[in-house]
């Protein structure tokens, strides 16, 4: 595993240091050099390079969230047309649209109807600028929602988080916080992150207390940088919180 | 050489201040100079239709004073923002959007040892000790959010006073007695991107006040760049042995992101 480091935009970074494989990808903040095949870094950031994935890209924790495909995230239901249901990401990407058989075992006749202000977790298929995002709630090569756990969210709440503390999540970084409360709030707790900053939580045994313990865990992780101490003391002092009512 | 003035406190920067924006940074000058905040919201719609730029990225600078509201010196200070960061964000990746950047003076220097207190940044002052915290901190900003850029840039002000002297980064007092003031801004890679002056001076001077400049920006970033710098720099009263304006950015970075880095271990154990 590469050590971390850190790059300021304009630095150049020799080949050796990026996969060479014909398959590589190379993602947002690096851009090629033809002359010398060294990449130029174009954003500040902590070099991120997985040589297994054979993926390099510079990583920033705070900007904007734009969707690529292949982001997960959780979408809001808006309105429904003939084929499509149009969902809402954030306030500053355009519409996204779900085709509505793209869901596991969905036909013409059994597709899931959803209502306003609906909850779908949902993968992105395809986004470019000026157009509408497309999403998918299947895997395309198996038909199934696996093993993203995709499709409409019923129940719990979803909480806003940066972009940063989500994507930790979906990395299972420093995210220690949540196992130990997962461990501890009665019957555990179900959750879904969404790539565009967005946290969606369902505790059935421990109910709205549950959900809103982990809410306010997550609102104090995003809010300040806690270690791995602080993160257990955090999570005693929520429960402390709970049990008290 | 002398750098027993205190001169030598270095910048100060600090990212992600502000938390509904997508970027943000304060910068303080050094010797608790002017403070400023930026916000930085990129990629965002261009509000007018008629200002999108078919094949690049619309840059809105908007600069509000520590007290009043913003006026002619404000809107220049914007004007030469905007196109300093023209040069340094790479816009053809984000085409017919915008870059928006919104920079609140926090506090200005202030010195009350004169007879009714010395306050940089009043309308009958210099502009150009705001023009360079306003240039750093939206540097900074831009870091922060994740725009684009070529190189990043960092701006310093010298003074040259009645004695010939050059002074980087000069206090509110001493800039009161300087015949004429510069700043200059450079990028990561050595180039000028930006320069302003006031006053009087000879071509000698400004020559001078450049390599001054330079030395106080890149620090030990490019040291064959300002590598002739110790031999002119004799007469100058204080050299910036302390941190360059981009090591002040760099160090601002690695306070942001080593923190995540840390994570990354702690999570790997």
């Amino acid at each position: 595993m590469a050590t971390p480091q850190i790059v300021l935009p304009g630095e150049y970074i020799p080949a050796g240091q990026i996969p060479t494989s014909q398959k590589r990808r190379i993602g947002h903040g690096l851009r090629p050099d033809p002359d010398t095949g060294s990449f130029m870094a174009t954003i500040g950031g902590l070099l991120d390079v997985d040589w297994r994935k054979k993926s390099a890209q510079i990583s920033t924790p705070n900007a904007r969230y734009i969707p690529k495909p292949g982001d997960l995230v959780i979408a809001q239901f808006r309105a429904s047309s003939t084929d499509y249901f149009h969902l809402f990401i954030n306030a500053h990407s355009p519409q996204a649209i779900l085709p509505q058989l793209a869901f596991e075992g969905a036909t013409k006749k059994t597709r899931p109807q959803l209502k306003a202000n609906d909850l779908v977790y949902a993968k992105v298929v395809s986004a470019q600028k000026n157009m509408d995002i497309e999403l998918s709630c299947v895997n395309p090569s198996t038909g199934k929602a696996e093993p993203d756990g995709l499709g409409p969210l019923t129940g719990g709440m979803v909480f806003d988080v940066s972009p940063g503390l989500a994507n930790r999540l979906l990395k299972k970084q420093n995210v220690l916080a949540m196992d130990d409360l997962g461990a501890r709030l009665q019957g555990g707790f179900e959750i879904a992150v969404g790539r565009n900053g967005k946290v969606w939580v369902d505790c059935p045994e421990a109910g709205v207390k549950g959900i809103c313990a982990v809410g306010w865990c997550l609102r104090q992780m995003d809010e300040t940088d806690l270690g791995e101490k602080e993160q257990k003391k955090l999570v005693n002092k929520i429960m402390a919180e709970i049990e008290r009512g | 050489m002398s750098n027993t003035m205190a001169m030598t406190e270095s910048p100060k920067a600090i990212l992600h201040t502000l938390v509904n924006a997508d970027g943000s940074a304060t910068y303080t000058a050094a010797n608790n100079g002017c403070q400023i905040i930026a916000g930085v919201n990129y990629p965002v719609e261009v509000p007018y239709r008629s200002d999108e730029i078919p094949e690049s990225t619309f840059i809105q600078v908007n600069l509000r004073p520590h007290n009043g509201v913003g006026m002619v010196k404000e809107r220049h200070v914007e004007e030469l923002i905007m196109r300093t960061l023209q040069t340094v964000v790479l816009g053809d990746e984000t085409p017919r959007t915008m870059l928006q950047i919104t920079l609140q003076v926090v506090s200005v220097e202030s010195d009350e040892s004169l007879p009714g207190g010395v306050k940089g940044g009043g309308q009958g002052e210099t502009y150009l000790d705001v023009l360079t915290s306003a240039l750093n901190a939206s540097i900074l900003g831009c870091l922060d959010a994740g725009v684009q850029m070529k190189a990043v840039a960092g701006a310093a002000l010298v003074g040259i006073s009645q004695d010939g002297r050059l002074i980087a980064g000069p206090s509110v007092v001493q800039r009161k007695k300087c015949t004429s003031l510069h700043v200059f801004a450079f990028t990561s890679d050595g180039k000028t991107v930006l320069m302003e002056s006031e006053g009087k001076c000879s071509v000698g001077d400004w020559k001078q006040a450049q390599q001054v400049a330079r030395s106080a920006v890149l620090g030990t970033v490019n040291k064959q760049h300002n590598g002739d710098v110790a031999m002119n720099g004799t007469n100058t009263s204080s050299e910036y042995s302390g941190l360059g304006v981009l090591d002040v950015i760099r160090k601002a970075l690695e306070a942001r992101v080593i923190k995540d880095g840390g994570q990354r271990h702690e999570s790997q154990d």
